[in-house]
Parts: structure tokens; sequence; C-alpha cells
């Protein structure tokens, strides 16, 4: 082993963790600025400023624009950091603290992600890994059951001390996800739960949410309103889409009828999301609005709602004064609309939450705390510019 | 997927295309998404005020409309199932209603609807009849399913026979345990109560009037049926020979005692619903033979089937009550159903033979 000359910055970081450690800094106090560290360590400004920026990234301390810098609330664990910082050379300082840890490696199993859906949620669990001082292993299924069991199979002989999947689209069961249940291995499901398989999962209340888009259509005048989905049969998440576009309707008193439903599009379905599958989708969207009198369209996913939207403009069909479309997830643009309001009425789902949640799940796991339950994360109606009233 | 396919025709093929054409040209009504139960449309005397539109004729009406797309794979049949049962609940202004086996009947097609088509709306609506259905057992008469809301003492074997068809065949979709204890349970008052145990043939009800009387004179040829397709879903699960047998016997029964001596054709029941027991009764023979092969009931389905086609009107295509004498208009739906189904499930048993399948 060559002995290495830390950085600079790492003995400021190094310094401040022991000041919070040693209870010198609390959580929510003020902590120098970059100009103090860099007269007191007698380093550039340089060197203070990426060891705020290494102590931010860790969240460790929170920057306020123009209000200084302070240490989290809610601090991360010290010892880990310091590990994966590369600090804390003295071995015995570095024994995993969080209980049940072995490894220190997280496995995340999803079929895809992208800008609408999943990025977030990757985002998010990166950080809680991160946050924790855990090493997360990333794998895509493609969306093929197959590749999921071999993921899985894979990561658990690869040692990792938890689990989080995404399980693909059209699935009830999978043995391999079955058989690491029953052996009490930490997982945690994301996005959907598998009615075959008892397993933790941290989900959003899919069904509330569409019966929240379909009643706000309801309540802007809508009688006939759609639902525009891939196949729903085994995916939990698109079956309580469904049975919640189906009650908000029957709540008021209107019929689901199944002309109402056109569920066999597959242009959204991982790695789908081509031109000849857009295409095939399209051509069922148009036979399907021309076949009933819908004034208004929840979509499950938000590429279809792109499809019907270029569909009915093909057709003539002005979004929102001929007909509404409310969809699922949109991309996310921190940018404010210049219109005020972004361009689709959607329902937005907490990603960020969701994989915080699932890392919190896994390490609850860890610590022997069991808790075989489904946890709901909040989800936000967001009104946009493509829902409004039906035409007189 | 709904994808036309071809389909090298054969006889039968022919024949179940021509007959299904020409009862939607005659009684399919695109304004309501409903078929119309009289052709032409006139008042008769077993018109219910209450049932103006013959809620159970439509059932079988959309199961009509999935053989067909069984048949040719063309999507308009479906996209019309979705609209008939659309038409169904505004018309009957929910989906379920006070007749236990009209409720079935419409479960039993929106559950071969949701097989063709996998749109959710259908898998919804059989389960949420089958949720009603449930209610309708009960303790009169040692436990079976009550006939009608109204009249709870009643049982009888169109109230219980298709329910078990329904929670078998939901049971093999779903896999809820509970759904194949309901079809055996149902089975076992059937056989205890409503099947002669001695020949197989199936009664049709008792305690009509309250006074615990088996109707052993109401001999209809679609108790047999539906007795034959629930023995036979109950073989498909628990693979046990005596569901095969319990088939066979009631399938034999109904030969021996209801088809024409002479000729062999099964009877003329009458107008209204009685038009649509024959119908019923050949959909589950034809099963029957799809799983053992049986030639003596293949023989007596194509005997009938050959009387039926000749017997037709020469104008409109349209089978009547009798399957060996011309049609009187106005026709019911429910006897033009029954001659549609017939060819139908010949079509389903004669598919075309490797040999005469055109090069593709």
């Amino acid at each position: 082993m060559l002995s290495v000359t830390p950085h600079l910055y790492e003995r400021i970081v190094a310094s401040m963790l022991d000041d919070i450690k040693a209870g010198r800094l609390r959580p929510g106090d003020r902590v120098p600025s970059e100009h103090a560290l860099a007269q007191s360590f007698e380093v550039s400004r340089i060197t203070s400023r990426r060891a705020l920026e290494v102590l931010a990234q860790a969240s460790v301390v929170k920057r306020a624009q123009g209000r200084g810098t302070f240490v989290v609330d809610d601090l991360p664990d010290l010892a880990r950091i310091g590990v994966g910082l590369g600090i804390n050379p003295d071995l015995a300082e570095a024994v995993p603290t969080v209980p049940g840890v072995r490894s220190g490696l997280i496995g995340l199993v999803l079929p895809d992600f992208n800008d609408s859906y999943g990025l977030q949620l990757v985002y998010s669990v990166e950080q809680s890994c991160t946050q924790k001082g855990l090493d997360l292993i990333l794998k895509r299924t493609y969306g093929l059951r197959e590749n999921e069991e071999r993921a899985i199979a894979g990561l658990v002989a690869r040692g990792v001390d938890g689990l989080i999947v995404f399980p693909v689209h059209g699935e009830h069961y999978n043995p391999v996800l079955l058989k690491i249940v029953l052996d009490k291995f930490p997982l945690v499901l994301v996005d959907r739960y598998l009615k075959g398989i008892p397993a933790q999962a941290v989900v959003t209340d899919n069904h509330a949410a569409a019966a929240a888009l379909t009643e706000h259509l309801i309540d802007l005048g809508h009688r006939e309103i759609a639902f525009v989905s891939p196949p729903v049969e085994n995916t939990s998440a698109l079956e309580e889409r469904f049975a919640g576009w189906s009650s908000a309707l029957s709540k008021h008193g209107l019929l689901s009828r199944p002309e109402l439903v056109l569920s066999n599009l597959i242009s959204t379905l991982p790695t789908q999301f081509r031109p000849d599958n857009i295409a095939a989708d399209q051509t069922l969207l148009e036979a399907f609005v021309r076949s009933m009198d819908a004034t208004a369209f929840v979509c499950a996913e938000y590429n279809l709602a792109l499809e019907l939207g270029s569909t009915l403009q093909a057709l003539g069909k002005r979004i929102p004064n001929d007909m509404s479309v409310a969809c699922f997830d949109v991309p996310h643009v921190p940018l404010t609309s210049p219109h005020g309001l972004p361009d689709l009425t959607h329902i937005h789902q907490n990603e960020l939450e969701m994989g915080r949640l699932a890392v919190e799940q896994i390490l609850a796991r860890l610590r022997g705390e069991s808790d075989a339950t489904r946890r709901h994360v909040a989800f936000e109606l967001v009104q946009g510019r493509s829902t409004g009233s039906p035409p007189a | 997927m709904s994808v036309p396919l071809r389909v090298p025709t054969t006889l039968t093929t022919d024949r179940a295309q021509q007959a299904f054409d020409d009862l939607m040209l005659h009684y399919w009504d695109e304004p309501t998404g409903l078929f119309k139960i009289r052709v032409p449309v006139v008042h008769a005397e077993h018109d219910l005020p209450s049932d103006p539109f013959h809620y159970w004729w439509q059932a079988h009406a959309l199961d009509s409309l999935i053989d067909a797309f069984r048949r040719d794979g063309n999507a308009l049949h479906l996209q019309r199932a979705a609209r008939l049962l659309g038409s169904i609940q505004m018309q009957n202004a929910s989906l379920t209603n006070d007749y236990y086996d009209d409720m079935e009947w419409l479960a039993l097609a929106a559950l071969r609807a949701w097989d063709a088509s996998q749109n959710p709306v259908f898998k919804h609506a059989a389960l949420t009849l089958w949720a009603d259905i449930q209610g309708g057992w009960n303790e009169h008469c040692g436990g079976g399913i009550a006939w009608r809301k109204p009249q709870l003492d009643y049982k009888n074997t169109p109230a219980n026979a298709p329910a078990v068809i329904l929670a078998a065949r939901l049971y093999t979709r779903f896999g809820d345990a509970s759904d194949l204890a309901w079809a055996q349970r149902i089975f076992g008052w059937l056989e205890a109560h409503l099947i002669n145990p001695v020949s197989g043939f199936v009664w049709d009800g008792m305690n009509r009037l309250g006074d615990a009387t088996t109707d052993r004179d109401w001999t209809f040829t679609y108790c047999q049926g539906v007795v034959v397709g629930a023995a036979l879903e109950l073989h498909h699960i628990t693979e046990k020979p005596e569901y095969l047998a319990a088939a066979h016997r009631t399938a034999g029964a109904a030969l021996t005692q209801l088809a024409d001596p002479v000729t062999q054709v099964m009877p003329d029941e009458g107008g209204g619903d009685a038009g649509l027991f024959k119908g019923i009764l050949v959909r589950y023979l034809a099963q029957l033979v799809q799983v053992t092969g049986n030639e003596s009931i293949r023989r007596w389905l194509t005997t009938n089937a050959n009387a039926a086609w000749t017997y037709r009107d020469a104008a409109s295509g349209l089978s009547g009550r009798s399957w060996q004498a011309l049609p009187q208009f106005p026709l019911e739906l429910t006897a033009a159903l029954s001659g549609v189904m017939l060819f139908e499930q010949m079509a389903a048993l004669n598919p075309a033979p490797e040999d005469l399948r055109p090069d593709s």
C-alpha cells in the first residue's frame, strides 16, 4: 500500500466531521465561511470551497443562498461518510456503524428509466445510498423477466446487503424474487407490488391518483371519459389506475363501459418506444377516438398522452377546446412555463420520496425490523393546460 | 392481438360465417349498440315491461360476437362486444339485476370477452357480477343459489350450473382458491338435488311453488348443457375422472331423452327464452367433443347442424325455433342465436385439416 497524502480539502472535511461528532457543531448550526476556513487552515478559498462542496454533497451541511452554510438537521451516518470519502484511515473507526451492513452494497434492479419516469427515482436511491455510506449497483432489465431473475440472483451472489426492485411489466410472480422473500432477504419493491409475492413495497396510491385525475375531469363537466394504457393485467400500478378510473366514474353515477378503454398499447413498454410501435399505437388510438364519443382521456403514461395528442391533432381536434387529456408523470422541467401552467394536467409521483423510503426500509430490515407492508407515497395532481370544460 | 387472420375456409367455417353475417344484418342495431329482440320488431305477450330489451338474450348475443372473433380474428366483433356490454348496462341502469341466472350468463360472456380482448372492463364486469351472484346462495333446499332475488327459496339448475362454470373459470384465470371451492360446493349441491343419480338427466329446479317439489316433468335441453359444461370445467381443474364420467352421463341422457327418435334433431321448446335453450346445449356438448373426442355426440351435433342448415329461411338465412321446420316470423333473437351458435360450434370443432390449408 502506498501512503497517499490526503488532499488539503480532506483535512478540512475530517476536522469538521470531528467537530460534529464531538458535538462542537450541532445540527442547525452555522459553519465557518469559506473565507474563515481558508484562513484558519491556511489554504486557498478554492480548497475551502471544495471542502464545503464535499460536505454538502454528502448531506452533512446545506448551503443557503446568501445566508451561509449550516449543519443539516437530520445528519447522515458520519462514520460511513468518512470511509466513503477516504477519510478516517484509522480502521477501528472505519467499522460500519449501520447495523447489519456487511458489504455496504445495495442493488437497484429496474426495467428502464427516463426523464418522464424513473430518472428521479434512480437519482434519489443513489443519493440516499451515498448519504448512508452505501454503494449502489444498478441493473436494467429492459422489461424482461429472465433479465430480472438473472440480475437478482447475480446481485445476491455478489453479496449485496439489500435489493430494491422495480418489477417488470405484467409480472405477478417471479420464482427468484419469491425465493429471496422466503429467505427473508432485505428486499423492497418500488413503483408496483406483486400479488403473488408478500414483499415490502413503496408505491404511489395509483388507485387514488387515477380517481383524482378522473374526478378532476368529471368536475370540469366531462361525462364520457376514456382510459388509455398499456395492458393492465398483472401490473399493479396499471391495474390500480384502471380501477381508480372505474370507481371514480361509478361514484358519480357514470358507467365504466368497455368501449371507453384502450389497453393494448405497447409502445411505452421498456425498449419498445420506437417509430414502428408508435405508429401502430397511433393507428389504434385513431380508430379508438373515432369509435366513441369521449370528450376526455386519462392516459396511464406520459408518452401515451403525447401519442394521443398528436393523433387528436391529426384528426383536427383541439386540446382542451374539443378534447381534454390528462396523464401520469411528465418530465421534470425546473423552468416555470411561460404560460404559467405546464402543458399537461398530470399526476406527479414523488419519486424522490419513493427512492428515499426504499433505502430507509432496506436499512430498517438490516437492523432486524421487519415490516411487510405497502407504503404509499403521496402524489400531487398538477393542473395543466390540457384539460378544460367539454365543448358545449 | 386482434389482427385479422387469414383463416382457411371449410364447409363448417363457411356456414358459421354466413349464419353470423345474416344474424348481424338482421338483428344488430348500430344506433343503440344492442341486438333487436324480434324481426320484424313487434310486441309479444311474454315481453315484460320491466325487461324490454332482454338482458340475458343480449348476454348470449355477446357470446356469439366472441365466437365470431375466435373464428376469424376480426377486431370489429370485439368493438361491438365492447359497445354491447356498455349498452346492456345503460339499458338495465346497472350491471346487476334480480335474476341470478341472467347475471351468470352475462358474467360468462364477459369473461370470454376478456379472454379475447384483455379489456379490463370485461374482467371487472365478470368479477362484479360474481360478487353479487355469491349472495344468492342460502340454506333453503339444503343450499344452492336462488333463481332470483325476490324468491330466495326457489333453487334451479339455470342459477347453479352456470355458476359452477363461472367460478371454475375465474379460478383458472385468477387463481383465487375460494372460487374453486365455490365451484365444487355448488356442483355437489346440484348432484345431490337436481341430477338423476341413475341416468344423469338434469331436472330444472325445486321448490318453485314453496312445496319442496322437484319439477321432474320440466325437461329442458339447456339444463343438460350447463351441467355438462360444469363437470368439464371441474375435470379440467382437478383431472378427477368422476367429473368426466358425470359429463358423459348427462350428455348421453340428453341424447337418449331429447333427440327426435327418428331424425335425432333436438326439440322445438317454444318461443321467448326457450329459443336459446338448444344453443346453450350445443355450446357445451361441443366442448365435450373437444375434450374427449366423443364420436356419438359429434355425430349428433353434425346431424343437427345439417338439419338446421337445410331449414334456414331462404330469404334472410335465419334459423327458427325448430331445426326441422322453416322459421315463422316475427322471429325472436333467441331462436336465431341458437342456430348461429350451432354453426359456430361446428366450425370450432372442425378447423381446416392440415391438407386443406392453402399454401401461405
